[in-house]
């Protein structure tokens, strides 16, 4: 385990295996905050970037927050599926909720006839929503991938294939994350006693597998349905693409943004 | 993971995907060479044929389910049961994998295996078409991964077809 893999362990596991979509999953308020605070972390770091004089009061505001909107009885109700993304409607009630808490601050302040922030310009600059809006999308990719590759290896492990997941991290998990060259094809198997290739190569298969229905089911967590869990994919796909522009140009592939 | 950019995540998310080649092309020769040192045993264990199994049961011929495909492909005399067998095994792995790189490894293999049969054991009735033998002899030698040996022996399949099943004497 490299550095990385082993910050998985700090994320809060769930132990369902095969996730459908559930909203009682979503509406459940200590796993959405144990999940989803990390992106909410980040968001509200970058919001609070053009306000020195506030980033001191980030952990203060992030608890209100939570304490607030995500842990009121009724709020994650809100969290309907036409109405939009379950992490749009995190991310825009953090925006809104800083707002107001900012709004409710200087007025206090200038009230005290002491306001360091124009009120005028405080929705203005924080309703730009890029960049912004990218670093908490990133950390949410981040938080997904982390907790579908540690539901995938406890998957592996409890069904004694602990030779696919170690076939799929050396392969993919680790060159991804580090960027560096994947193992020859000789060495892995000679490290994963893998006899002949149609081994290797189902071992391989099965944890792209494992990965891409770990990954659906994580998702089905807050996403209702296949439709909405295949849209939300997509927009992540979208949404990495954007960000690879200089990628895409060195010759890595475009993300097919085209339904799994 | 938290420390992982965009490109990173991008990659993961990239296995999301269907149709990418789970190995690098320059590792096929590796993955060949692989099946060649293979057991015959472990790969013809998933071919569950009535004739595979009379033919894994039989004890005058469990000595080749010890050997690997590489060694019977080289052998002087290789039981044609078993070369049926492995053809089997190869054309079932071929159809059935999701893995096109498999699929041209065993793909190799049988027509390594029908080479063989045909330059190294009596002739016998065969059941294919020889424009087809020869058709996928040609596509086998074009693989560029696969091995001088077997090459030599699919060379020498296409040459005992153009002279009609009958291997050359010296060859014999």
């Amino acid at each position: 385990m490299n550095s990385d893999t082993q910050l998985f362990r700090q994320i809060p596991q769930d132990s369902s295996e095969f996730q459908v979509t559930d909203w009682f999953v979503v509406t459940d308020q200590t796993k959405v905050v144990q999940k989803y605070l990390y992106p909410l972390k980040v968001y509200l770091m970058g919001l609070l970037a053009r306000f020195p004089e506030y980033r001191g009061d980030a952990e203060d505001l992030l608890q209100d927050f939570v304490r607030h909107k995500i842990l009121q009885p009724g709020w994650l109700e809100k969290a309907d599926p036409k109405k939009g993304r379950f992490r749009d409607l995190l991310k825009n009630s953090l925006r809104n909720f800083i707002v107001g808490e900012m709004r409710k601050r200087e007025a206090e302040k200038r009230g005290g006839k002491n306001s360091a922030v124009a009120l005028d310009d405080l929705e203005q600059e924080l309703s730009v929503p890029e960049p912004l809006s990218d670093s908490f999308d990133l950390s949410w990719l981040q938080m997904l991938l982390t907790e579908t590759l540690q539901q995938m290896e406890r998957a592996c492990a409890v069904s004694e294939n602990i030779h696919v997941w170690k076939i799929f991290e050396t392969r993919v998990v680790r060159p991804s994350l580090e960027g560096a060259s994947p193992p020859p094809y000789e060495e892995l198997v000679a490290e994963c006693g893998l006899q002949s290739p149609a081994q290797a190569t189902n071992a391989l298969a099965t944890g792209k597998r494992m990965f891409a229905r770990h990954l659906r089911g994580v998702i089905a967590q807050y996403e209702a349905g296949d439709r909405a869990v295949r849209a939300e994919l997509d927009a992540l796909r979208v949404f990495l693409n954007k960000l690879l522009p200089e990628i895409n140009g060195r010759g890595t592939r475009t993300l097919n943004a085209s339904l799994v | 993971m938290f420390m992982t950019g965009a490109e990173g995540l991008a990659r993961i998310l990239q296995m999301d995907q269907d149709g990418s080649d789970l190995w690098g092309a320059e590792e096929m020769q590796a993955i060949w060479k692989h099946q060649l040192s293979a057991p015959i045993e472990l790969d013809l264990s998933t071919v569950e044929s009535g004739r595979s199994s009379e033919f894994r049961a039989a004890p005058d011929t469990t000595i080749f389910l010890k050997k690997t495909f590489g060694e019977l492909l080289e052998h002087p005399r290789p039981p044609v049961r078993l070369l049926n067998v492995i053809e089997e095994f190869a054309k079932h792995a071929a159809k059935e994998s999701e893995d096109s790189q498999l699929r041209q490894v065993t793909t190799a293999l049988y027509y390594a295996s029908c080479a063989a049969r045909l330059t190294r054991c009596e002739k016998q009735k065969e059941s294919q078409d020889p424009d087809e033998l020869r058709d996928g002899f040609d596509w086998a030698l074009s693989r560029l991964w696969l091995d001088e040996q077997t090459k030599h022996l699919l060379h020498h399949a296409r040459e005992t077809l153009a002279n009609d099943g009958v291997p050359r004497a010296a060859d014999q």
